[in-house]
């Protein structure tokens, strides 16, 4: 779980590097862009390889399908932000990870009731995280930066809002 | 990862793994499939544990096991299988 969380914290820093790089002129915006969707590609690496170590669900199969889902996207992700011209990539990216996304969702519907929260609070909140950046980056390869996306802030800060006050109920009566 | 390397290189320990795949199962219910004292069995599950392949959690009288594999580590596993079978096969054929 640790090596998880600073593999986690080691990428987002790369993504702020980028952002800085580019601000300074070091890099230009489609070096910065590749690097941006490796370090996404590499966030499902390392969240789909620990999957299921986290045990967010109380199902091994679907923890380790999910598992596999994502560690394939990621290698696919990497392998498209490193070879592939960078608007095919966008576009390919997009595509297969709303099929992970959509694949995954499928398998751990009849399990979001069970969602683990006392004792793993902390893969909820990092499966969470990766979860935002993943769908941010989707929609922003989808239809570019838009006014319209700052919606999904929102929206992800209230279902985080809702995930950590129902773990902390799930602790109290715990 | 060493620790990793130490628990896949045995094949009993890798047998269990697999058993594991399945369904969790009760100590007793995992040894049942091997021919060796419960104290060995007991030192596999340790490692087992250490290494953060399986995790234990107490029912009743029994411990139940369950696996706790990451996917790189489930790679890991198939990859030892299939040189462990590959290698047995060059023993046996060295042998004959």
């Amino acid at each position: 779980m640790k090596k998880a969380l600073i593999a986690f914290s080691a990428l987002l820093a790369i993504t702020a590097a980028a952002d800085t790089a580019r601000r300074l002129g070091w890099i230009d915006g489609i070096a910065e862009k590749r690097a941006i969707g490796l370090v996404i590609g590499s966030m499902a690496l390392v969240i789909g390889n620990y999957l299921p170590k986290m045990r967010p669900l109380r199902s091994a199969p679907a923890e380790r399908s999910a598992g596999l889902i994502l560690v394939a996207t990621g290698i696919a992700y990497i392998a498209l932000f490193i070879l592939a011209p960078l608007d095919l990539a966008r576009r390919a990216a997009a595509i297969l990870g709303v099929a992970a996304l959509l694949l995954i969702a499928v398998q751990w519907l009849p399990f979001v009731r069970t969602l683990r929260f006392h004792g793993s609070q902390l893969s909820v909140m990092l499966l969470l995280t990766f979860l935002y950046l993943f769908v941010t980056a989707i929609v922003v390869y989808l239809f570019g930066k838009q006014p319209w996306t700052e919606w999904i802030h929102g929206a992800f800060w209230m279902v985080y809002a809702f995930m950590l006050a129902m773990g902390e109920r799930r602790c109290l009566r715990d | 990862m060493s620790l990793v390397f130490k628990a896949l290189s045995d094949p009993t320990r890798r047998h269990v793994l697999e058993l594991l795949r399945t369904r969790p199962m009760s100590a007793g219910e995992l040894a049942d499939h091997f021919d060796v004292s419960k104290p060995t069995m007991s030192a596999h599950f340790a490692v087992l544990r250490e290494a953060g392949l399986i995790a234990s959690e107490k029912q009743g009288k029994s411990v139940v096991y369950e696996l706790q594999m990451s996917v790189l580590e489930e790679a890991l596993l198939t990859f030892a299988r299939a040189f462990g079978w590959k290698l047995q096969e060059t023993k046996k054929a060295a042998y004959r």
